[in-house]
Order: structure tokens, then sequence, then C-alpha cells
């Protein structure tokens, strides 16, 4: 079987690492090369216009910044530690505001987000946060079924689109244990799993690959990708310009508060 | 739903030792507000049975004639807070005293000889605003000032106690309530702190306010209706082995014991919703 359009000759990586990652996934290609479906127009899906952050009295994380990723996009967003890459993400979540400029993710002002408005945006927008904020006395099953349950889902419905996602994040085996009883990277599958399992417009995943080795770095990336393939927006943020150049991908880079596109 | 009831019950169970304490309070709550609803009842039969006794009683003169007494009555029965006259002549008094004190009456009546020393009287039932202390006071006041009248006694002091134990249950009730709705804030609120960090993670990944408010609403309801649950049983055990002593005979009819676990875990749910809306967006 196809299981990959990508990676899979770029480096030498465990074979039975990918196939187990890949395990029951159908041919993947872009959707613009899909038979018989035509190439569809890039539309925006985030729009940030003039934002500064700023975090107390201290100078502006972000000053002025303005970019627009595009719905379908794979992109890098890369900086150095405290270059305000986490900010940027907390900022298309909105875990937080600008102090000045605006916001736009598909569509909607996020400065206009609350209550059940903002439940219901989150739900949209996959989030593998650095430190996996998982549940700890919850089995990997539950954790990643927790996505669904808050959106209503019947136990049916988790059950199935729980155990349909777990093959592909190589957890099936790991479906009963606790965070605590399973390695950093198999945590770090099950956050991707649970951002992944509602099927979100945007995934955003901050510093990902931080706390694996190559191997699993390689992983989780081309896991990554297939998400994208299936018409996913993705953002990553990382220190780890190696990776970006390496994977081809769009890059946004921060710099004195200020995104700029590319690499230099 | 189940999910919601697992998630309640959990809280119970990780609230550890404030949930228990918390349930504790709602016990002894519930066993003071039994003591009290039995003391309650207690007092409405003391009321109702001083409806059936003249709440005023007046003695005429022994110079005024039977017929002037009867015609006392009547006017007295005019007044606007008496509802009814009864006039109680030598003879009923003493045959009264007879049934009252049995033999010893004898011995009460001895040295009279054949005269009967029992005066004649006029009995007056007054309406609920007439028993008022203030009232009563004022129309016997007024009754002692009219001609013919010897003597006024009405019944104020009974009237006062049964005032003072009314608002001592209302205030006890009042303030009762008040300590377990403060404990199960407590509680809840702890259970919100220690689970800060889960509450948190429910929200970014899309759970509404409601979704995290209803497992803790319920927790409350829940530590209301079984401490509840264990007060009333409580108050059985006293009321089987003290009841008899204390002059209380029958226990809480089955309307009154709802009563008091839908009102303990509406108490826990009100206890719930004070710590909500500043603690939950606090940590989340």
């Amino acid at each position: 079987m196809d299981t990959s359009v990508t990676g899979a000759a770029r480096q030498p990586r465990p074979a039975v690492e990918a196939d187990r990652l890949y395990e029951g996934t159908t041919v993947l290609r872009p959707i613009d090369e899909r038979p018989g479906r035509p190439a569809e127009p890039k539309i925006p899906m985030i729009d940030a216009s003039g934002v500064t952050v700023r975090y107390g009295r201290h100078d502006p994380v972000l000053n002025n910044a303005s970019f627009t990723i595009n719905s379908g996009d794979f992109t890098f967003v890369l900086g150095a530690s405290g270059s305000g890459k986490t900010t940027l993400l907390r900022l298309l979540f909105r875990d937080i505001l600008p102090v000045e400029g605006s916001v736009l993710v598909a569509g909607q002002n996020l400065r206009r987000l609350r209550g059940r408005g903002l439940a219901h945006f989150r739900r949209q927008v996959g989030f593998v946060f650095q430190d996996f904020k998982l549940l700890p006395k919850r089995t990997v099953f539950d954790n990643i079924g927790m996505a669904l349950r808050v959106t209503g889902s019947t136990r049916k419905q988790i059950r199935e689109r729980v155990d349909h996602i777990l093959p592909r994040v190589g957890l099936t085996h790991r479906r009963d244990a606790y965070p605590a009883e399973i390695s950093g990277g198999e945590q770090q599958r099950v956050a991707i799993a649970r951002a992944m399992v509602g099927n979100p417009m945007i995934l955003l995943a901050d510093e990902p690959t931080g706390n694996l080795d190559p191997h699993m770095s390689v992983a989780v990336l081309d896991l990554f990708e297939g998400f994208n393939l299936r018409g996913t927006t993705v953002v990553i943020a990382t220190h780890d310009t190696a990776t970006a150049i390496e994977r081809g991908k769009r890059v946004l880079r921060i710099e004195g508060g200020a995104v700029r596109e590319g690499l230099r | 739903m189940k999910y919601i009831l697992n998630e309640a019950v959990l809280n119970v169970r990780h609230g550890g030792a404030v949930s228990v304490l918390a349930m504790f309070i709602v016990a002894l709550t519930t066993v003071l507000f039994g003591i009290l609803f039995l003391v309650r009842t207690a007092v409405h039969f003391e009321l109702a049975r001083m409806e059936d006794r003249p709440v005023v009683v007046v003695f005429p003169d022994d110079a005024v004639s039977d017929d002037d007494v009867r015609a006392m009555a009547a006017d007295f029965g005019e007044l606007a807070v008496i509802e009814s006259t009864r006039v109680v002549s030598k003879a009923e008094a003493l045959a009264r005293s007879r049934q009252l004190f049995g033999e010893q009456a004898a011995l009460l009546l001895e040295g009279f000889g054949a005269d009967n020393p029992l005066p004649r009287s006029i009995e007056l039932w007054a309406s609920a605003a007439g028993r008022e202390p203030a009232a009563l006071e004022a129309l016997s006041n007024d009754l002692r000032s009219r001609p013919g009248v010897e003597s006024v006694t009405f019944e104020a002091d009974s009237v006062r106690a049964i005032d003072r134990v009314k608002n001592t249950i209302v205030l006890l009730g009042a303030l009762v309530i008040v300590i377990s709705v403060v404990v199960i804030s407590f509680s809840i609120m702890l259970t919100i702190y220690a689970r800060r960090d889960e509450l948190n993670i429910l929200r970014l990944v899309g759970a509404t306010y409601a979704f995290i408010r209803i497992p803790l609403l319920l927790q409350g309801c829940m530590e209301g209706l079984i401490g509840s649950s264990v007060g009333l049983g409580l108050l059985y055990v006293l009321f089987r082995n003290l009841g008899s002593m204390a002059g209380v005979d029958v226990f809480l009819d089955p309307v009154a014991a709802a009563s008091i676990l839908l009102g303990a875990t509406l108490i826990g749910m009100v206890g719930g919703m004070i710590p909500m809306r500043r603690h939950l967006r606090a940590v989340t």
C-alpha cells in the first residue's frame, strides 16, 4: 500500500514505525491532485492584521504583525526561543487577545468570540500543546474522546472515531493506558490524535518535535503532512530551521516582534 | 448524561475530606432542621390547643347580678377582636374544679362548708389578631376599666413564649441553611481548584461552561442529598431513642421528610452555584 507521499524518500526512518503510523489509511494525495477534483482556489483561513501583543509593561512580543495563511496551507513558524512563536499560536487559538490589530480565522473576528461561540470555535481548531496537556486520570481512549465528548457526540460515535484514529497515530495497543504509563512520544501522539479526532479546519502545533528523537520527529511530521493532505490547514511552531527547510513548506519567521515571510 | 453523572460522582469522591465534611455538615443541618420541624409541630399543636381555650377571663364583682353578668358578656361579644363569649356560673366553676382535681378537690374546698367559694367568670375567645400579646394586653386593660369588673386574666405569657420559640426556630433554621450553603460552596471551590488543570484542558478542547458547570452543580446536589439522607437516618435513631422523653411521639411525615431531602438538594445546588462564576472563570 502506498502509505505516504511525503517524507519517505528524504531520510531513513524506521519502516515499522511508518507502517504503524499510517496503518489503515488510504492513498494520500494533495487535495488539488485528487483524480476528478478540480483545483480549489486558495482562500484566507487566517488573516492577522497589525497585531500587537504585549505581556504587562514589557516590550511587545508581536509588534504590528500582519500575515495571511490560506486554507490547506502547511506553514512552519520559525523563531528563536522566546521570540513569540507560542504567543502567535495562542493568538490564533484565541487563548489571548492582541492589544492592537485583529485576527480573523475562517472569517470570524476572534475578538468577538465569547462563551459558547469560543467553545465552538475551539472545536474547529486542533491544538497540540508543547506540554501535551493530557488528563492524567483518563486513559488514552478517554483523552482523545474528550474532544468529541465536549461536542455532545454519542458514545458510539466517540468509540468509532477514536478507534479510527488510534491506528493512524500508532496507539491502538495503548488504548487503555494512562498518560503516566506511556512514553513522551506516545503522549505526543495522543495529543495529536485528540487535536485531530474532531476533523478540525486548522491544526496548530507548538514545538511538536521538541521532545522527540529524530525518528519520532519524522514520523510525527509525516503525520501532520498526512492530515494536511486531507485538507487541514496546519501551522507548526518550531525553532528547528533544518526541519522546515527539509520539508520544503511555507515558512513564517518571527524576528523582533515582526512576522516575515521565508527563511531570510 | 451518564458522563455528567460519572463526573459528579468522581468530583464527590475526589473531594475527599472536604466533601465528607460538607456532607457531615448537611447531615447535622438535617438533624437540627428535623428537630426544629418536630418542635414546630409541637408548637402548632400547642397553639391549636390554645385556640380551644379562652384567651381572656373576666371576673365580675360579686355584687353584680347574674343577669347583669350575662349583659356584660353580650357587651364584650360586640368588641371587634372577640369571636365568642361564655358565662361560667359558680356551680359550673365548682364542677370543673372537681373534674380537674378529682379527689383532691375536696381537700381544696374543705372549710368552705356548703358555700361555693369559686367566682363567676366570663370567658372570651379572640380572633387571631386579638391573640397577639400586645392586643391581649390592650383588651385586658380596657375590660379591667369597665364597671362591674373585679379582675381580668389573660394568656399573654403563653403567647409570648410560643412567639419566642417560633422566632428562634426561624433564626436557627436560617443560620443552619447559611452554614450548609457556605460549606458546600467551599467544597465545590476546592474541587474547582484541585481540578483546575483538567477544567482548563476541557475549555481548551472546546467544552462550553455549561459542560463544565453541570457536573459541579450535581456534585453540590449529591452532597446535599447524601448528607440529608444520612441526617434523616440519624434523626430517626434519635427520635426512636429520645422522642418519647421529649414528648414527641410522631416522626416526620413522608411529605416533610421529602421536603427536607429536596431542600437539602437545592441547598447543595445553590452552594454549587456560588463559587461558579468567580472561581471557574479564574481557573479556565
